[in-house]
């Protein structure tokens, strides 16, 4: 694709102050104003068809392009770098302005992705630059963008050096990164799911007597005399179902960067999948933002445990409510065997359809499980007693709703985990007990 | 900024040297119309100097005096008609004070070649009253002013409808005038024109010293292989081939001469083929500017 010159403001000022000083001179008719005309005229359209001439045919053809020292994937808070080296084919050098573009979340700390310089007909330009991500989420670069400039700023010709690449951007989960890395590590102990006596549970609950039909293999050797064997005992343990539910919507966008509701939402949610494939439990994800905007099915394996990755990564607050009634009610569709719904939401109230639709769920075997953040909570301490005052002032009417939500959630005997910016580490404790004891059939 | 000197001093003295011919043939007795001439160039130059509060008090100032003006005509038409002519004197100053300032060279140009225009009309408006042997009062000079732009339209007019007529800018020559407007041209053509792109922006100038452009930010963010990486990355570069503008620079003196040299052996046709020359290079430059070319086999 070929692109058309294109006349800047200065160029249109040029042509018509051009034209407008030939008018002086025609109406004059005087030598001296028509020669400053015809000189200015003729300076103007020269500079115009030169550039013209010499840019004919200009377009993404004319690139080689080549991305070098480039981050694939980059945690928040680190830096991720980009090295792009461009060739240019042309036959005429040119003012080249070059720009890789970036979204506004990946903030450049080093280096430049823009460059204006002259660029000679087969050379080499090179753009390097280091970013901090301000956001999580799956990030495209490029497309390459070159604007050969007219040297006295009349015109320009831009060409699109489509180069894409995708920087994701996830959040630092403790459990998950001290591994070899995150969700690779996951991959790799989901797909090998080694349980010793599958079917037989995995906890140890105690020492009995052997029995003929026991296995050889279960005998404690250790503490087995002469005369008596002791067999080990595990507890039966059922994989479970988990379902989590994550509220994309604007409340759960309170808090600082990295340390939002949504956030530490997304990071609770990360454990529990890394957690849950572990137990060789099956695990779905379902991301709302008013509208149910990703639906990842329960199940395990591989694909499973990438699709709730990026869902998880990729997941944004957006400009939406959070009904309780509308999440539920799309849920009872789509999860059919009865599982743990753990709901990361921050709804404003909660009406009396939404206890409704939990009762629906309910019904059909689910349980659900509550994190609510305390949006307040969410944001650091400040420094005086007066800002603080000033705070709870402003503060109180969204304690005031959360206390109502609570107490209607509770009151359907769900649980609710509250957590504040540091994350509901407390409630994960409490959850996996509660899996647990659904797991040894309790 | 510093480069806006060279344009003020080359650009001023021809709308000087057009205050000093018209004045030198007025009554020194007549105040008002060369008091007004002289406040107001004075004030066209300061808000010309690239001094911010002088760029925005000296219109304010303008804008007074134009009000004074404008009161005085309205109430005494007498001493209101020698201002007018002092501030239609002055004028071509305040036309030159916005040519010489950067950016949009385009309506800086016309404004100069506009000055130019007003300057030549000046400059015979007080050799036909002084042809005529008219004592030169700020009355006389604004009515012969206004008469001899209509009487230029009239002849072109005329000529157009092959009756004839006076075309009296064609016919007025003043050596000095073409040689300081050819200095002044310089000197706009000196900030008007230095290469940029297309926002303004300056480009790499040919007698630069290419600098690595500026790692922002702390470059202890980075580890060392990055850092070298960060190293080798391409710096603003100046052009390598022509000097860049050249060829437009000469595109505008051929054009000039080729019409001068038109103008000098075939007047008769030097108009059509001046405007048979600007249609058709407009025509293959917006043509080349809107079809591109088929891609590469």
């Amino acid at each position: 694709m070929r692109s058309s010159a294109m006349l800047a403001p200065r160029g249109w000022g040029a042509l018509a102050g051009g034209l407008g000083t030939l008018v002086l001179g025609f109406f004059s008719l005087n030598l001296l104003i028509l020669v400053v005309g015809t000189a200015f005229s003729g300076f103007v359209l020269g500079a115009l068809l030169w550039f013209c001439v010499t840019t004919r045919g200009f377009g993404p053809a004319d690139f080689v392009y080549d991305r070098y020292q480039n981050s694939a994937e980059v945690i928040v808070g680190d830096v991720g770098s980009m090295g792009l080296r461009l060739g240019y084919q042309g036959r005429w050098g040119f003012f080249a302005e070059i720009f890789d573009s970036h979204p506004d979340s990946l903030e450049i700390v080093a280096g430049s992705p823009r460059l204006v310089t002259w660029w000679g007909s087969q050379a080499e330009k090179r753009l390097v630059y280091a970013f901090r991500p301000v956001r999580r989420g799956a990030f495209l670069l490029g497309p390459t963008v070159v604007v050969a400039h007219e040297p006295f700023g009349f015109a320009f010709r831009v060409a699109n050096v489509e180069n894409p690449w995708t920087v994701d951007v996830a959040l630092r989960v403790p459990l998950v990164t001290a591994g070899p890395s995150s969700f690779e590590h996951d991959r790799r102990i989901e797909g090998g799911i080694n349980l010793p006596i599958r079917g037989m549970g995995t906890e140890f609950r105690s020492l009995r007597d052997y029995e003929t039909s026991d296995d050889i293999r279960t005998v404690a050797w250790k503490r087995s005399t002469m005369g008596r064997l002791y067999v080990r005992e595990f507890e039966r343990e059922t994989p479970q179902d988990i379902f989590i539910v994550l509220d994309t919507g604007w409340r759960m966008g309170a808090g600082e960067f990295g340390r939002s509701a949504l956030d530490r939402a997304v990071e609770t949610c990360a454990l529990v999948v890394r957690y849950a494939l572990l137990r060789a439990d099956r695990v779905g994800l379902l991301r709302w933002s008013g509208r149910p905007d990703l639906f990842v099915p329960v199940g395990r394996g591989s694909d499973l445990a990438a699709a709730v990755r990026r869902g998880l990564t990729e997941a944004t607050d957006g400009p939406s409510n959070f009904e309780a009634s509308e999440a539920l009610g799309f849920l009872r569709d789509k999860v059919n065997k009865p599982a743990h719904l753990l709901l990361f939401a921050a709804p404003a109230r909660w009406r009396e359809p939404d206890s409704e639709a939990y009762r629906n769920l309910a019904r059909q075997g689910h349980r659900l499980y509550f994190f609510l953040p305390d949006l307040p909570e969410m944001y650091p301490q400040l420094g005086d007693a007066t800002s603080r005052r000033v705070a709870a002032l402003v503060d109180a009417p969204e304690k005031g709703r959360r206390s109502q939500v609570v107490a209607a959630v509770e009151a359907l005997g769900i649980p609710v985990f509250g957590y504040d910016r540091d994350g509901p580490t407390e409630a994960m404790t409490e959850l996996s007990v509660r899996i647990r004891a659904f797991r040894r059939g309790a | 900024m510093r480069e806006v000197w060279p344009s003020i001093l080359l650009a001023f003295p021809v709308t000087l040297y057009v205050g000093a011919v018209v004045l030198e043939s007025v009554p020194a007795s007549d105040g008002l119309f060369s008091g007004m001439f002289v406040a107001l160039f004075l004030l066209a130059v300061l808000a010309a100097l690239p001094v911010e509060p002088l760029r925005l008090w000296a219109p304010v100032a303008q804008l007074v005096l134009t009000s004074v003006m404008l009161g005085a005509l309205y109430l005494a038409s007498g001493w209101g008609v020698e201002l007018l002519a002092g501030s239609i004197l002055a004028s071509p100053a305040l036309l030159v004070s916005y040519s010489v300032r950067p950016g949009a060279p385009g309506w800086r140009l016309f404004g100069f070649a506009l000055a130019l225009t007003e300057g030549l009309g000046l400059l015979a408006t007080t050799q036909t009253l002084t042809a005529a042997g008219v004592v030169v009062t700020g009355r006389e000079f604004v009515h012969e002013f206004i008469s001899l732009f209509v009487t230029q339209g009239a002849g072109l007019y005329g000529l157009l409808a092959s009756s004839g007529g006076a075309l009296p800018l064609r016919d007025f020559f003043d050596p000095d005038y073409v040689v300081l407007a050819a200095i002044a041209a310089a000197g706009l053509l000196f900030t008007s024109l230095r290469p940029q792109t297309a926002w303004g922006e300056l480009l790499p100038a040919p007698g630069g010293t290419p600098s690595p452009p500026p790692i922002v930010g702390a470059p202890s963010d980075v580890g060392p292989e990055l850092a070298a990486v960060l190293a080798d990355r391409s710096s603003p570069e100046p052009a390598e081939d022509l000097p860049p503008g050249l060829p437009s620079l000469l595109g505008g003196g051929i054009a000039a001469a080729l019409m001068v040299g038109v103008a000098f052996f075939s007047p008769g046709i030097t108009l059509v083929m001046l405007a048979a020359g600007v249609v058709v290079a407009l025509g293959i430059t917006i043509g080349l500017m809107l079809r591109p070319r088929p891609p590469r086999r």
